[in-house]
């Protein structure tokens, strides 16, 4: 279907920052205490800590576990695998079996992986996915784990700090395994290093500086100065967002993927409310009428069918505005097809609200219909936390799909991508211990992530699950609002003058029922106390 | 053929000759727009959208399509396959029910229309049909590709209305020397159904040809993707794989994913496209002479 | 009670002496059966509050709770309005379109012709949607589209296709009817080639000309296949299209009042949160809508001509 093809865009970009994975169920007792009959020592190769515990664990029935990954399944998967597996049977006596649900399917097969009660062991989650973590969680189709964790994966256990752990918490317990892996991905703002120096634009670092640039782009003329498609609507109201004050954004209610709710300030969080109702969302959205009416975007860019990203790859666009992960892992890609050097505004680096990534966004589950949950979560980690497992899964098999060189990981003279292509969208099986930076990335990416790790807030909304389930409605009439009139304010393309639009655009979120979901996010943060307070 | 003056009409022709002609270049245009596009540079694309007359022409797009051929090669067969048996099967049994829906004798024919219709207004929904379908154990069979679209409530009907308009002379005097239903059916009505039978022959086949939903959801070894969804997998990959490998090892090859997509859509539609003209001769020229007489 | 036992003593008997016709039918029965009828009372799940592990009859009651939304932001009239409209032009001048081209078509002598135009003209079918969305895109914009490109040269400026409200209802019938002539035209082509030539033959031999052959017998002639796919079309007069207007029309939402249908509408609710509820319960509303329609109209060309009727 051509629309899951079109979630299946903002599934990337969603991706991309990686989604939690949210594998919560009700604990459905299959799990925990079945096998502690025999007592029998396993080969096991990882830390020793943990060989005390493994030998109460019974691995002598050997057992296949299926892991649904999303993706295509590469040319070279197969032989990955067959190595991957080679050791986890004689680690675990367990081996993998990798089914996939490609990009443009998630839509629609993912949520019925779930729904339909097949039977499978492992699968990735976010609660950004579609069939969101928290639904599987509360909705008891992944396995809770929590008491499952000193016996089957000690060391798991103590390699994710609790913080992370607590991410990944639905009402106090833990239904999926965290990445480990941080990153950053606050919004910001893309322009060429040498178009900047043509136009006499020192540096890009606030709203005053991006009009300059695109004040200067507009004038040269050869090329649109932000060109993207209707999709650019929320890029700006992170902008928004992100520069205000000491506003959060990505305040839980209401989907990361339209015009979201936002707290007043971090120690604030439980200060939940609509941008759209403050005067800086009024100043913004005469602004943002300014920028289209001056040309910064094309008048068609509702219908614009290439979008930013595409756009500025290929000449046609003077910037673009993306999160930090996109923008650096992209390096390569802008040397090979415009050979420029880029640059990047953080939008919330001035007024330090630059958040961690919650360890949930990409979480491993276990599903309630699996039939050797306690092998799979040993399976897990296995993965995070031995590194012969970890550079199989992550990078491949070293010399064909990678070689590693300068503490770069890079490919090998000899690989044939009709070969040797392959690779797992395992990001939530990441660890920063662990990771080796690719050369095709930006090498600014770490040291971004070095020093922003100094300065990062922790996400106040870390440990929490919304459950929309009394207002479904409300969310759905929102969308519908968000779609249409927010969609157009951001671009500055609504047909009234945009003081009028906001106030129109006020009125039909209180119909919709706007309140209702704040008092109803409210009154669930009302229990919630984040991590570490 | 027919007795018909040559000036009769004349004008009418030439009118319908013009009508016609202005149609089909209407319905040419973006066809021969998405094959020139095809073999378009995939720079000049995103620079200046398609064209008919383009700077520049490459096979990289189809290159990159037929790069691995015994795949596509497999999938062709499978999608061959199912069509041939899915139009097979389908058109025998829809016209039979064709044929029991039009006979005037048959009381509850009535009935049993709108039994069927009414599957085309209410449906259960994904999930109920996804769980019926692994029940039947028709998880990656080439089965699930053929049996849910193996009848069609609006092909009946179409066989019901063309059955229905052949005369009852015909019927009665078969009944008369003693023949069956299913023979009257098989011997008087299917022969003289040809028209229809092409039609509903033609649909089925489209349909079957078309198929990518069912494989999407049921099936999983990629030898038995067919045509249409294994086309969409390499579409999805080359815009796709640039960002996957963001997690993994990078392959910076310009991926002509633009023309690809052109290219992938004229892959697919070839076949099927000179599958039409040999039907054709079905709805040209009439074959009931002398039916009546007989 | 007796009546019901009536019934089912007279199905009895026609079972018995009509033996062979049931039997006949009885594979398209099965399929129907199988693929429709079992999984069919899970529509039920757009009266429920759905829950995963509970499945769809597990799950609690909540009533018409899930209809609501598309209640609350006060468009319904609107969508539904827009859906009636558009699928009634579709019908009505789809059909219409479909019968004079066929007609046409057996007119002409050439027989190449006739090949050539007929495989040409059936084109756009499979043309996807998506790539119709590029097309059209390519066609109407305002900075490079074709059309604003022509009307420069002429002389002209540029139009705002996109920004026009009134011009897209036009516009998509329009791109209705370029892409599905061809295949719905391949019935009525069908039909006429039943018709048998003698009374073609006959009626020159009266002396009727082309217009007056047409008039007076292709047309009543193809008159009960032009009602069975009106009809056949009624039922689905809320549902469909949606690959048309979403690829057309995308996120451009000033152009919604005028042609935002059910499908675009309900697609965009529910992108941000998945649920099957919500989106069963708009089926529901659609299929009981087309079915109610479509009863009635039946009903009434029954009065008027029993044989053209549905059932």
């Amino acid at each position: 279907m051509k629309n899951a093809k079109r979630r299946l865009a903002l599934g990337l970009a969603l991706m991309l920052c990686i989604g939690s994975l949210a594998g919560c169920g009700k604990n459905a007792g299959e799990a925990g205490n079945t096998s502690k009959g025999e007592t029998k020592n396993e080969d096991a190769k990882s830390g020793s800590a943990a060989d005390e515990k493994v030998s109460e664990v019974d691995t002598s029935e050997e057992v296949k576990l299926i892991y649904y990954l999303w993706g295509g399944e590469g040319v070279a998967n197969q032989d990955i695998l067959a190595e991957i597996n080679k050791k986890l049977k004689a680690d675990i006596n367990a081996t993998i079996e990798v089914k996939y649900i490609d990009w443009g399917d998630i839509g629609t097969k993912y949520p019925l992986l779930f729904a339909s009660g097949e039977e499978f062991d492992m699968s990735h989650a976010s609660p950004n996915a579609v069939m969101p973590y928290g639904t599987i969680a509360t909705q008891g189709a992944a396995v809770d784990i929590t008491d499952m964790l000193d016996t089957y994966a000690p060391t798991l256990k103590a390699e994710i700090p609790e913080s992370v752990w607590a991410s990944a918490k639905v009402n106090g317990r833990i239904y999926g395994v965290p990445t480990l892996y941080s990153e950053f991905t606050p919004s910001g703002f893309v322009t060429r290093r040498d178009l900047a120096q043509k136009y006499g634009v020192a540096e890009v670092n606030s709203i005053e500086t991006m009009e300059a640039y695109l004040d200067a782009a507009l004038a040269a003329g050869d090329m649109v100065p932000m060109n993207g498609t209707s999709a650019m609507a929320m890029d700006l109201y992170r902008l928004l967002i992100d520069t205000t004050g000491s506003w959060i954004s990505e305040a839980p209610g209401i989907s990361t993927s339209e015009m979201f709710l936002a707290a007043s300030s971090a120690e604030n969080y439980a200060d939940v409310f609509h941008p759209a109702f403050t005067g800086e969302f009024e100043a913004f959205a005469v602004k943002m009428r300014e920028w289209a009416d001056k040309g910064y975007w094309t008048k068609d860019v509702l219908s614009s069918q290439q979008s930013a990203k595409d756009n500025f790859l290929n000449g046609l666009s003077a910037s673009y505005i993306t999160h930090m992960a996109d923008w650096s892992g992209t390096y390569g890609s802008i040397n090979d097809k415009l050979g420029v050097e880029t640059d990047f505004w953080c939008f919330a680096e001035e007024n330090g609200k630059i958040k961690r990534k919650m360890g949930v966004e990409n979480t491993t589950v276990i599903s309630t219909t699996s039939k050797h949950p306690e092998r799979a979560l040993m399976a897990i980690e296995k993965f995070m936390t031995d590194e012969s497992y970890y550079r199989l899964i992550q990078y491949g098999i070293e010399g064909r799909q990678y070689e590693i060189v300068d503490g770069l990981a890079k490919q090998p003279a000899g690989y044939d991508p009709e070969k040797d292509a392959g690779g797992f969208a395992v990001w939530s099986l990441r660890n920063d211990r662990f990771n080796i930076p690719y050369a095709t990335e930006d090498p600014r990416r770490y040291e971004l992530n070095e020093k922003w790790n100094k300065v990062a807030i922790d996400n106040p909304y870390v440990g929490f699950i919304f459950d929309p389930g009394n207002v479904t409605t409300e969310i759905a009439a929102i969308s519908n609002v968000n779609a249409q009139l927010g969609t157009q304010i951001m671009l500055g393309k609504t047909t009234q003058d945009p003081v009028e639009a906001v106030a129109e655009y006020r009125k039909q979120l209180e119909q919709a029922g706007i309140n209702t979901v704040i008092e109803e996010v409210k009154s669930q943060l009302a229990d919630f106390t984040p991590v570490g307070k | 053929m027919s007795v018909r003056k040559n000036k009769d009409g004349f004008v009418f022709r030439i009118i319908c000759y013009l009508v016609i002609t202005l149609f089909a270049l209407i319905c040419l245009f973006p066809f021969v727009l998405m094959i020139v596009s095809s073999f378009m540079n995939e720079k000049e694309i995103m620079a200046e959208g398609y064209k008919l007359f383009p700077k520049e022409l490459t096979t990289s797009a189809y290159e990159f399509l037929l790069r691995n051929p015994t795949k596509l090669v497999d999938a062709y067969t499978v999608t061959i396959f199912i069509t041939v048996v899915g139009t097979v099967c389908a058109l025998f049994i829809m016209s039979m029910a064709g044929y029991v829906l039009s006979r005037r004798n048959f009381k509850y024919r009535n009935a049993f229309s709108f039994f069927i219709y009414f599957t085309t207004l209410f449906s259960g929904g994904l999930v109920p049909s996804y769980i019926l379908m692994i029940k039947l154990g028709l998880k990656d069979n080439i089965l699930a590709m053929i049996l849910p679209g193996v009848v069609s409530a609006w092909s009946i009907f179409l066989m019901k209305n063309f059955m229905k308009s052949i005369p009852d002379s015909l019927y009665e005097s078969a009944a008369i020397d003693g023949a069956g239903d299913f023979r009257i059916y098989w011997q008087i009505f299917l022969p003289l159904s040809k028209p229809s039978l092409a039609t509903v022959g033609l649909f089925s086949a489209l349909g079957f040809w078309n198929e990518w939903y069912n494989a999407m959801l049921y099936i999983q070894t990629p030898s038995k993707f067919p045509l249409q969804y294994f086309l969409q997998k390499i579409v999805s990959q080359a815009n796709i794989q640039l960002l996957i490998q963001q997690g993994a090892v990078v392959n910076t090859v310009d991926l002509p994913s633009e023309s690809i997509k052109m290219a992938t859509a004229v892959v697919a539609i070839g076949p099927i496209i000179l599958l039409y003209p040999f039907v054709q001769r079905y709805f040209i020229s009439g074959l009931t002479i002398g039916a009546v007489k007989g | 009670m007796g009546k019901v036992k009536e019934h089912f003593k007279s199905f009895g008997h026609e079972l018995k002496s009509n033996k062979i016709l049931f039997l006949m039918l009885l594979p398209a029965l099965i399929y129907f059966i199988v693929f429709c009828y079992i999984p069919m009372p899970g529509a039920y799940v757009a009266f429920v509050d759905y829950n995963l592990k509970k499945g769809i009859f597990g799950s609690e009651f909540i009533g018409l709770k899930n209809f609501e939304f598309l209640v609350k932001t006060g468009q319904l009239w609107n969508i539904t309005k827009n859906t009636l409209l558009y699928n009634l032009a579709f019908l009505i001048i789809g059909n219409v379109f479909q019968i004079i081209l066929a007609i046409m078509l057996s007119e002409v002598r050439s027989k190449w012709y006739k090949k050539v135009s007929q495989s040409v003209i059936l084109l756009p079918y499979f043309i996807s949607m998506v790539i119709v969305g590029y097309f059209a895109y390519n066609l109407f914009n305002f900075d490079h589209g074709f059309i604003n490109s022509l009307l420069n040269s002429l002389g002209f400026e540029s139009h705002d296709f996109y920004s026009d409200q009134g011009i897209w209802k036009y516009i998509i019938v329009a791109f209705k009817i370029w892409s599905g002539t061809g295949y719905g035209m391949i019935v009525y082509l069908a039909t006429i080639t039943g018709i048998s030539n003698e009374i073609y033959e006959a009626a020159s031999l009266d002396g009727a000309k082309a217009v007056q052959r047409i008039r007076y017998i292709t047309l009543p002639l193809l008159k009960p296949t032009a009602v069975l796919l009106l009809l056949f079309g009624l039922g689905g007069i809320l549902k469909g299209s949606f690959d048309l207007f979403y690829n057309l029309i995308g996120n451009n939402s000033v152009l919604y009042p005028q042609t935002d249908i059910i499908d675009t509408y309900v697609f965009r609710s529910l992108v941000g949160q998945f649920n099957f509820s919500l989106s069963a319960a708009v089926g529901f509303y659609q299929s009981l809508f087309g079915l109610i329609f479509v009863l009635t109209i039946n009903c009434i060309v029954k009065k008027i001509e029993p044989d053209y009727a549905l059932f």
